[in-house]
């Protein structure tokens, strides 16, 4: 069966549309490069317990069997699980991962709105006086 | 009513325009059309993507840090209504973008000023080195014969002159 005369097929083949839309929709879902940058300044804890997915999101909010070994491993700069100890060592070793982990440390904060609002004509944001003492809810700068 | 400011090319967002991403940490994205979102979801860095406003200020195009900058600015604190102050406010922000055109105009103007003495510089070195190709080699080497002499003493002169200015 072809198509109906002067019909030209279009939008190619369907299972790699599939497979392209899926990885940019994964690429897209993992931690944005801000999240990790503020991860790698952390104590290790706050980002992950071995129990609950990055902290700071509801994207995993505790393990279940579809992440891979339990969420037991997890490499903060590659934002990613280990099914064990030893892919995670074996991924530390790894070039992709010592590049990153070494520009996300060297690397300035990326750019975020306030950024966007000074590169537009605007100041930082002003937030007043303190009302409240250090730790209280008034602290809302950045 | 507030006029956001797009995450990806600060263009100003009036309401009715553009879309919100609201990421599952809280953090809300505007963008001013389709064009900034998608490049976001892109995951394109607006540090080097060459029409946006953070490119060309931190790349020197547009004039970056100046005192007039300081003026408008998020504020998250609301002022207690004054009518003397509200007259102020808008006089002086006239004055102020003023200002700042002018300064933003005399910038632009010395960046091009500086282009073009770059490129002449370039055209004159393109010329020496491809001389060759307007004018024939032998009439060159000619040419190159008289002109020691006559620069000798044209540094001689240059000497004296300077000998003088120094008495």
């Amino acid at each position: 069966m072809g198509n109906a005369p002067g019909k030209r097929r279009v939008g190619g083949n369907s299972k790699t549309k599939k497979w392209h839309k899926q990885g940019v929709r994964k690429k897209f879902e993992a931690r944005h490069i801000d999240q990790v940058w503020e991860d790698v300044r952390k104590p290790p804890q706050l980002v992950h317990s071995n129990k609950a997915g990055p902290q700071g999101t509801t994207s995993v909010a505790e393990h279940d069997e579809e992440v891979p070994g339990l969420g037991q491993h997890y490499c903060i700069p590659c934002s990613r699980y280990f099914s064990n100890a030893g892919a995670l060592a074996t991924h530390e070793k790894t070039k992709p991962h010592r590049r990153r982990a070494k520009l996300l440390l060297a690397s300035d904060r990326p750019h975020n709105q306030v950024d966007a609002e000074v590169a537009s004509g605007m100041g930082r944001p002003d937030n007043g006086p303190r009302l409240r003492s250090a730790g209280g809810v008034a602290d809302m700068a950045e | 009513m507030r006029i956001d400011k797009c995450w990806f090319c600060s263009s100003a967002i009036y309401p009715g325009h553009g879309i919100t991403f609201v990421r599952n940490d809280a953090t809300a994205f505007k963008f001013c059309r389709s064009k900034c979102h998608k490049n976001f979801k892109m995951k394109r860095n607006p540090r080097k993507v060459r029409w946006t406003k953070a490119y060309r200020k931190l790349a020197g195009k547009e004039l970056a840090e100046d005192a007039t900058f300081e003026m408008e600015r998020r504020r998250n604190r609301p002022e207690k209504y004054d009518r003397e102050l509200v007259k102020k406010t808008v006089q002086a922000v006239e004055k102020i973008s003023g200002i700042r055109k002018k300064r933003q105009d005399r910038h632009h103007e010395r960046r091009m000023a500086r282009a073009k003495a770059g490129q002449v510089a370039q055209d004159k070195a393109a010329l020496e080195q491809q001389i060759h190709l307007i004018r024939a080699p032998a009439s060159l080497r000619a040419k190159a014969k008289d002109a020691p002499a006559k620069e000798k003493v044209k540094v001689a002169a240059e000497q004296r002159a300077g000998d003088a200015m120094q008495e």
